[in-house]
């Protein structure tokens, strides 16, 4: 209780505050274009919090992430079209209330149900994350390999409709992580000394989600407002809160949409998009009239708002206590870590108790600020879209090339960046999702140190391992998450 | 168009994976059998992949008229951070900007003009300045 008041006071520092108030802005404006994502934002300003202190770096890249979902809601509503994947269960209802003149309520629901969906599972990252660093601890090896491979393996599963793309991204990234040193400190595919170390990380992030993003919006020109764009039915002064009658009606679903999206986002590779549909279709299922679904229902705009935001902070949990990132932005949040020097995993709790509680209380501080500003400035946010890709991309170009520099300072990694990053766009065009990628790279060092340990240790009695439940179970969920898609196809 | 780009690019991956491979063969068997099992698991998955781009080729469908304009971009993008290593960070900004306006044909005339040194300036001040982020020193700029 000492630490979360501590952690309190910590966060609610004038500095954090700002941070957060800035990690707002940014999240709301990057999620509110159509083409743009959170993560992109944070990539591009992750190499900035290298010279903000941990916690504050970490809170403000947390308030681009949560807000970046929320705000990806506003067009999703207004013209159909989801800011970011998360939000493309908001379109199934928010678009249909926007034709109907209700994009008011909509807006109102969906910035309600986000703040309400990140409070729970803000509660859930406080409360589960101690208790599960403790249990990871009893986490060898084979546990942290056969963990590692699940979160890979979802990934790769849920990433793309076809199984073998999902596969090549998730081995390329395998493959990318390989450079550098080997587990037995042998020299690897390293061919000049900027890659002793490997790929860096943050140049990797820069390079697939800021250069992709921007030649995907210049050859889609997918800023362009269509005609039935809802824009200007928002563009009036409007209280962007939600009325005290409708609390009766709607608080069951806020309740349940929560506690789903709280957990699909403790799973790992899951996340906000998949909790938003999960989500959806559940509250389709506990409604009286589910046939109005799809119409027009303000419940189902709740629902997708609430559990997509809750998968947020949730997220976080197997990322934090383990080390192993479920999602592309936990990743992001990861890095901004190992920047200052901190090691995610049981330890960091540990060592670090003051950090990780001012982290946990900023988040409910950051929530707050979202809700304030997500309310005053939804309508300004909404106009945002109109922004030409003309002007849009020569400006993320310019800050992602600063993002790359401001690393290492050099222009190797600007390089090196640029040419992920074209690789990363010709993958796109061969529909080769970018998400198994940045998590094989990320995860490729953990799984093949712990499998190379594993070896070791389990040399010549390899039967053991079937004694240890923990890498049963994970193994077999792995192999079910690869053959599922398989099964699926073959069905249907 | 889209089913030849695409089979073309399972091509490219798989020259790829040749070529680590080939690379990977110097190194001793406990530090190259992982990244050569991944290797080969891609060499499989690329030459399915082909294999099904070739089954699905088509006629051509559609002529991509937004291509030119990315062309553009990765071009001025790969000469801005040429010239910027030439001619300093700031100045090349500006020029960066001011040809992707044209090249993105932006036709705000107003807003080619004072936009890039304005980003610039808001660049300068609040990060070089206040947040103290390094930014490439060159002769000129």
């Amino acid at each position: 209780m000492e630490l979360m008041f501590q952690g309190l006071l910590q966060a609610m520092h004038w500095q954090n505050l700002i941070a957060m108030i800035f990690g707002v802005v940014v999240g709301m404006v990057f999620g509110a274009i159509p083409g743009l994502t959170a993560a992109a934002a944070m990539t591009i300003l992750l190499p900035l919090t290298f010279i903000f202190k941990a916690e504050m770096g970490v809170l403000f890249l947390l308030a681009i992430w949560n807000a970046g979902v929320y705000a990806g809601s506003i067009p999703a509503i207004v013209l159909n079209i989801p800011g970011t994947g998360a939000s493309a269960a908001t379109t199934l209802d928010g678009y249909a209330l926007s034709k109907k003149g209700m994009a008011k309520e909509a807006l109102r629901a969906s910035v309600t149900g986000s703040t309400i969906g990140a409070f729970v599972s803000g509660l859930a990252l406080l409360f589960l994350s101690p208790p599960l660093a403790r249990l990871s601890l009893m986490f060898g090896p084979a546990e942290t390999f056969a963990f590692a491979l699940f979160g890979l393996s979802i990934i790769v599963s849920l990433s793309s409709d076809s199984l073998i793309n999902g596969l090549i991204s998730g081995f390329l990234g395998l493959l990318i992580a390989t450079v550098g040193f080997a587990p037995s400190g042998a020299l690897r595919f390293v061919y000049t000394p900027e890659l002793i170390d490997g790929f860096p990380v943050i140049i990797v992030l820069i390079g697939l989600f800021t250069i992709p993003e921007v030649m995907d919006l210049i050859e889609r020109q997918r800023l362009t407002i269509t005609k039935n764009s809802c824009v200007d039915v928002v563009s009036k002064r409007s209280n962007f809160l939600l009325k005290i009658s409708d609390w009766k009606s709607f608080s069951f679903n806020f309740l349940r949409s929560s506690g789903i999206g709280s957990f699909v986002g403790i799973l790992p590779g899951a996340g906000p998009t998949i909790a938003g549909f999960v989500s959806y279709n559940e509250a389709r299922r506990a409604s009286k009239n589910p046939a109005a679904f799809g119409k027009g229902e303000i419940d189902g705009v709740i629902a997708a708002d609430t559990a997509n935001n809750a998968a947020v902070l949730s997220s976080l949990v197997p990322a934090l206590t383990l080390g192993i990132p479920g999602s592309v932005d936990a990743v992001i949040i990861l890095a901004a870590l190992t920047m200052h020097g901190l090691l995610p995993g049981p330890m960091l709790f540990e060592r670090n108790a003051d950090l990780v509680y001012a982290v946990f209380m900023g988040v409910f501080v950051a929530n707050f600020i979202m809700l304030i500003v997500g309310s005053i400035s939804a309508r300004h946010i909404a106009k945002i879209t109109r922004v030409r890709v003309s002007i849009l991309s020569p400006i993320i170009l310019v800050f992602a090339i600063v993002g790359a520099f401001a690393v290492r300072n050099n222009w190797f990694d600007v390089f090196l960046a640029i040419i992920i990053g074209l690789i990363g766009y010709g993958l796109k065009r061969m529909n080769i999702p970018l998400a198994p990628l940045v998590l094989g790279a990320i995860l490729g060092p953990i799984l093949e140190r712990n499998l190379y340990q594993m070896v070791v240790s389990y040399s010549g009695r390899i039967n053991e391992l079937v004694t240890r439940p923990i890498f049963i179970v994970f193994i077999l969920l792995s192999i079910l998450s690869i053959l599922m898609p398989i099964l699926r196809s073959k069905r249907g | 168009m889209a089913s030849l780009s695409n089979s073309v690019g399972s091509g490219i991956i798989l020259l790829c994976m040749i070529i680590a491979l080939v690379l990977s063969f110097p190194l001793k068997l406990r530090d190259g059998l992982y990244p050569q099992c991944i290797i080969l698991i891609l060499l499989l998955l690329s030459v399915l992949r082909f294999v099904k781009d070739i089954k699905r080729r088509r006629k051509s469908i559609d002529e991509d008229k937004s291509l030119y304009k990315v062309l553009a971009a990765i071009l001025l993008t790969i000469l801005y951070v040429f010239s910027a290593e030439l001619l300093g960070f700031w100045l090349s900004t500006v020029l960066f900007m001011i040809t992707m306006f044209i090249a993105l044909k932006e036709k705000n005339w107003l807003l080619i003009i004072i936009f890039p040194p304005a980003l610039v300036l808001f660049i300068y001040i609040v990060f070089y300045k206040f947040l103290y982020i390094p930014f490439p020193q060159q002769s000129l700029f």
